[in-house]
């Protein structure tokens, strides 16, 4: 893989799971990386395991996605070692089950904060230091399957998902002129923190009855026959962030190994 | 890396071409298939390392008695089947659903999804013994969405995304992966001769046509045949592994689904 400096990027909720995947294959391809991610334990921690390989290529940045001048100080950190942004991975993301007639106002307002109004503030950040450095850079937005189709126990999430795939296509289309493409990537079920603690969170709630059935029973929906590795969705995000994809302008990809077929 | 085989129909066309010249650079020994003569200068003019054959094979894809040369030809590569790409494709003759010919409308689903559907039912046996295969076909955003005038075209590419749906299902188990690629507007012979009878069709200039139809465009152009070829590319890699019964709309930005 190329070392070349491709130039920037910045992961938001880049310490662990896809995040990490994704920064760790961003700086193969050559990429400087920042890693913003609102746990600073894990994302120092993350740092430190990547400069083994790419010494002086990646930095930490402690980012609260609902926080603008917490995104804007990532940018410009972007911007300062690396020399612009070219790739803006909004990434951060979380969900928390619960039964559709109980899905609260506190967990509805704390999911859309960050993984809607945190992507729109991304996207904001990331295209304004593009614009101002004439760089047709690449934004990334994180969706999920769930944006396309809802699911019983995760309201919230789904709909914040579909907020993703909306502020995608206003993106693309607010941006085109500038030469900067926003698209998505939806995962499908990816063994990942966050499907581990939604797989622990739905048999707390009852909703499955033995660790792991959750996560299983949605795999047997899958035609691939399996979750997902985070690896194996980030294949498809670098293709999105390549020049392979230069004609593509607000559109979503399902990596879901065959689940609903959209 | 390691001898494999793809078959490539359309491959005289604007975005076949574009194709056999991706895969070949990523690798692939090819047989590439067209209904016209010249597939076979096309085929001597792509480049390919050593180890690596690209054939042209003259065969109508409607008819699967003419399949023949091109199991011949995959023979002689002697690589295993990995990869069938369904690039064929024939625009309508532009046309209200009123007037439109019955022969017409036969003509464009016999080619854009009949012959798909022989050239799976063909082929799959070949792909499930490689062990690792995929299919990609060529759709289009007026699969996804129906216009005025291209009624047979629009329903035979929606078909194609649906087939590629089905297989996907179908042959998962078989580690054989099927995706579409759904181009917008692409600048080929194809695409500049639907705008020109468009234009003709609504008394307007070809200018002004192809004006309408650009200014959909949020990139405010038409692909490159190569801006295809590269999405049917990642889609039959490595980077594509975990993708199946999906469409990746390549139409900068023309139609959001």
């Amino acid at each position: 893989m190329s070392e070349n400096n491709k130039g920037g990027a910045v992961v938001t909720g880049a310490a662990r799971g896809i995040g990490r995947e994704i920064a760790t294959a961003l700086l193969r391809d050559g990429y400087g990386v920042v890693i913003a991610d609102i746990d600073p334990a894990v994302g120092e921690q993350t740092v430190k395991e990547l400069s083994k390989d790419h010494a002086g290529r990646v930095v930490f940045s402690k980012v609260d996605v609902t926080k603008r001048d917490e995104v804007k100080a990532a940018v410009a950190a972007c911007c300062k070692e690396f020399g612009g942004i070219n790739v803006m991975i909004n990434n951060a993301g979380f969900n928390k089950p619960e039964p559709f007639l109980e899905a609260s106002e506190k967990t509805w307002h704390a999911i859309m904060d960050v993984n809607a109004l945190g992507v729109l503030i991304g996207i904001q950040e990331a295209a304004k230091a593009m614009i101002e450095r004439g760089i047709k850079g690449k934004i990334i937005n994180t969706a999920s399957i769930a944006g396309r189709t809802g699911f019983a126990d995760f309201a919230p999430y789904s709909a914040s998902k579909a907020v993703v795939i909306s502020l995608t296509q206003a993106g693309a289309r607010a941006l085109a002129g500038k030469g900067i493409t926003v698209n998505a990537f939806g995962p499908g079920v990816v063994d990942t923190p966050l499907w581990e603690k939604l797989d622990a969170d739905l048999l707390a709630m009852g909703a499955s009855k033995a660790p792991g059935e959750a996560m299983n029973s949605l795999a047997s929906q899958i035609l691939l026959g399996r979750v997902a590795k985070p690896s194996d969705v980030v294949g498809t995000v670098r293709f999105l962030w390549s020049p392979q994809s230069d004609y593509m302008t607000g559109q979503v990809l399902l990596i879901d190994g065959g689940m609903i077929l959209q | 890396m390691s001898a494999k085989t793809g078959v490539l129909t359309g491959a005289a066309g604007g975005i076949g071409r574009a194709t056999a010249e991706r895969l070949a650079a990523d690798g692939w020994s090819l047989v590439l298939v067209d209904q016209f003569d010249n597939v076979a200068d096309v085929a001597k003019g792509i480049k390919a390392k050593d180890g690596q054959k690209v054939i042209g094979v003259v065969a109508d894809i409607t008819n699967p008695d003419q399949y023949g040369a091109i199991d011949a030809a995959i023979a002689s590569i002697g690589a295993p089947l990995k990869f069938l790409g369904l690039v064929a494709g024939v625009l309508q003759q532009v046309g209200s659903i009123e007037t439109l010919d019955i022969a017409e409308w036969d003509r464009v689903f016999n080619v854009n999804l009949r012959a798909n559907v022989f050239l799976m039912k063909h082929f799959i046996p070949a792909l499930r013994a490689a062990k690792g295969a995929s299919i990609v076909t060529v759709s289009s955003w007026y699969g996804k969405s129906g216009h005025g005038f291209f009624g047979a075209y629009c329903a035979s590419k929606a078909g194609v995304i649906s087939l590629t749906h089905t297989a996907a299902a179908e042959l998962a188990a078989d580690n054989i992966r099927v995706n579409s690629v759904a181009p917008g507007n692409v600048a080929t012979s194809m695409h500049l001769d639907a705008l020109r009878e468009e234009a003709e069709k609504r008394s307007v200039t070809f200018e002004e046509m192809k004006k309408t139809e650009w200014d959909k465009i949020p990139l405010g152009r038409a692909a490159y045949p190569s801006e295809i070829a590269s999405a049917i590319s990642f889609l039959a890699g490595p980077d594509g592994s975990y993708l199946t019964g999906a469409t990746i709309d390549v139409n900068g930005g023309c139609l959001f689904t």
